[in-house]
């Protein structure tokens, strides 16, 4: 699929995942996976627990080095672009700490990115965190603890989102507020990548489905 | 010829000539040395009979420090190359190298016994390979403790290089502190050129068995990671689709 | 540079925040001393030769203890596999926790050393010799202690192998450190051990840095 309009993301460009292949512990996670991502697309990664989403999230995001397999990004191989930030991720980990509070913490991962003033405020804004912003965050719910996480995503104009599971500990209006920041990261040019357990649904104009499963044939 | 061995396979080829031929090479070698060590070299005027002990000892030092050069050295290809094999052969390294250490340490300590009247002192030879045996027992400890093999390879081959790194800088830094505290009469024996023949045969000798037990620890990892891949269950398959 | 400067913000704001912590290793300092001058007899005759050794044993051990956790919050909570993606690099990150760490554990070790002198009845030369030792060999403790670390993190029990990995590293600074202080006296800063001790810290910034950076990225793979 190919997206003629112009990104707002300065880097965003095509990701285009050949032969990737990576066994853990004698099992095999995938091999040979291939699929294209163009500035705008969403793909949502399925399958039973355990299977190797987070794994293969991890591996597009350049946490995990893969057994085998080439990404690049724009044609060119991807390690440059990850070194210059071009993937934003979310695992499992909200990586706050505890004794600081939202807006400190924010204002350390602005300090990071080299943001500039006024993001962390229009971030927490965003997410409704903005009453919230001096409390420290271990006294935050693990909804509200997600949210400050997403709110990170807005400090930074990283193309790529990786997201493992953003909405698993939001409440509805949460997952509402999740969706409206991953239509507007596509509408905006930016790529998409996912993972959940619940029922994909349509964001963007580009939309697919990879469904990771086990193959039933044993090998010798 | 690194990339030659890279493959288990050819590794396996390799190994089938080279091992025999060091293990022959290692108990000939050894064999005439201790040969000449007993029956063919001249007391030394000090020490008597008991300098003998130092034909075990001085290739044990030198094979002990060459191996944790090795030990690096295959780190360095593992790390820079992902090269396979390289892991192996540094783990592989690890035990017999500390071995010859230890076994250094002991025969050091009876020519000691005999020499000085103690057991240990603490000198610049024995202690630098107190400490060389720290640094195999740690580097050891790595692989043991951390149960994913691959990231065990990378910290314990990190470890193996910054530690070799240290290693002059700590003989450098033992023997100064050495010459200050204990004065240098302490610990040199006596050589005579006629010592030499024994201590070269059984410095190649242990060499050799060095090399013999390496490659056949190498052969041993080869096959136990052969028979945990032939356990795969699972293969995988993933399907695309629209929304 | 202003993400280093965060970095260095926020670590120390956490200290702040900890709870004092982050004073272990002094009150440990001053227990291993108290220790060792009890277990000697409490004559100053006896202790007073011995002190420069004794301190930079207790400076050590009290550091040795503190790298366990140096890493471990970062890597335990995802902030470290989030900086990594931030594209700023590892080495750049060790080095700002070394420099925190610095600060939280030197520094004040380097201010209680006039106690220490009173405790230990020392003279004016061998306190200077101490501080001036520990000054200059501070950034090899620190990065080999922090290379340790960085190999161990999130492995329980590591602590004695840290101790185990990182004292074979420290044997060459504790060496010249202590006849560093005996020479500061007669030869001042010009003393070939604060030469030595200076090399020994260049050596750690150079190898021991990447290494540290090298060992995160391996844990986190």
């Amino acid at each position: 699929m190919t997206h003629s309009h112009k990104s707002i993301y300065e880097q965003a460009d095509h990701l285009e995942i050949n032969g990737l292949s990576l066994a853990y512990d004698g099992k095999s996670l995938f091999e040979d996976l291939n699929f294209a991502l163009a500035p705008g697309d969403t793909v949502w990664i399925c399958g039973a627990n355990g299977i190797g989403k987070t794994t293969l999230l991890k591996c597009v995001a350049g946490l995990i080095r893969p057994d085998a397999g080439m990404l690049t990004w724009g044609g060119d191989n991807i390690k440059a672009a990850w070194r210059s930030g071009i993937t934003a991720y979310q695992g499992h980990h909200d990586a706050h700490k505890k004794d600081l509070s939202a807006a400190e913490n924010l204002e350390f991962w602005q300090d990071i990115y080299a943001g500039e003033e006024g993001c962390v405020d229009a971030a927490l804004t965003r997410v409704g965190l903005w009453a919230r912003r001096h409390q420290r965050t271990h006294t935050l719910s693990a909804g509200q603890s997600r949210r400050l996480a997403l709110a990170r995503l807005m400090l930074r104009d990283a193309p790529l989102w990786v997201l493992d599971e953003p909405a698993a500990p939001m409440d509805e209006v949460g997952r509402a507020l999740i969706h409206d920041m991953l239509r507007a990261h596509t509408a905006r040019g930016g790529s998409l990548l996912l993972a959940s357990h619940r029922a994909p649904s349509k964001i963007g104009s580009s939309t697919r489905i990879l469904t990771l499963q086990e193959s039933r044939d044993a090998r010798t | 010829m690194i990339s030659l061995l890279a493959n288990p396979l050819r590794f396996k080829k390799f190994a089938r000539y080279a091992s025999p031929i060091f293990g022959c090479a290692a108990l000939g070698l050894i064999a005439v040395g201790v040969w000449y060590a007993l029956y063919n070299s001249p007391e030394d005027k000090l020490h008597e009979n008991a300098v003998r002990i130092l034909y075990i000892h001085v290739p044990a030092a030198l094979i002990s420090m060459s191996a944790y050069g090795a030990m690096a050295a295959a780190s360095l290809i593992a790390f820079v190359w992902r090269h396979p094999l390289a892991d192996v052969l540094a783990r592989s390294m690890a035990l017999p190298g500390a071995a010859f250490t230890v076994l250094t340490l002991a025969t050091g300590a009876i020519w000691g016994k005999t020499a000085w009247g103690t057991f240990w002192q603490w000198d610049g030879r024995m202690t630098s390979t107190l400490i060389l045996l720290f640094l195999y027992i740690g580097y050891m400890q790595v692989w043991a403790i951390i149960e994913d093999k691959r990231r065990a390879a990378r910290i314990a081959g990190l470890i193996a290089m910054v530690g070799s790194i240290n290693l002059p800088v700590i003989k450098f830094s033992v023997d100064w502190w050495n010459s200050l505290h204990q004065g240098a009469t302490l610990g040199g024996p006596g050589f005579e050129t006629s010592m030499g023949m024994p201590l070269y045969l059984l410095m190649l000798g242990y060499g050799c068995f060095f090399a013999w037990l390496t490659i056949n620890r190498v052969l041993d990892s080869i096959e136990r990671t052969k028979q945990k891949r032939t356990k795969t269950q699972r293969g995988a398959s993933a399907v695309m689709e629209d929304i | 540079m202003r993400a280093l400067s965060g970095l260095i913000k926020r670590d120390l704001l956490l200290a702040l925040r900890s709870g004092g912590t982050w004073a272990h290793g002094l009150v440990f300092f001053a227990v291993f001393l108290a220790l060792c001058a009890i277990a000697l007899g409490g004559e100053t005759s006896v202790i007073r030769p011995l002190a420069p050794a004794l301190i930079w044993l207790a400076l050590v051990l009290s550091l040795l203890f503190s790298f366990e956790q140096l890493f471990a919050g970062d890597v335990e909570d995802g902030s470290l596999e989030q900086i990594r993606l931030s594209g700023l690099p590892l080495t750049h990150y060790v080095s700002g926790k070394c420099i925190v760490h610095w600060l939280l554990t030197v520094v004040p070790l380097l201010a209680a050393l006039p106690i220490a002198g009173l405790f230990y009845n020392l003279s004016m030369a061998t306190s200077a010799g101490l501080f001036f030792t520990i000054l200059i060999a501070s950034p090899a403790l620190i990065i080999y202690g922090a290379f340790s670390g960085a190999c161990l993190t999130g492995y329980k029990g590591g602590g004695v192998l840290l101790v185990l990995l990182t004292t074979p590293l420290l044997i060459p600074v504790l060496m010249f450190a202590i006849e560093g202080v005996l020479s500061y006296e007669k030869a001042g800063l010009g003393a070939m051990e604060f030469q030595a001790l200076s090399g020994l810290s260049l050596i750690a910034l150079a190898i021991g840095i990447p290494a540290s950076a090298a060992a995160l990225g391996a844990t986190m793979e």
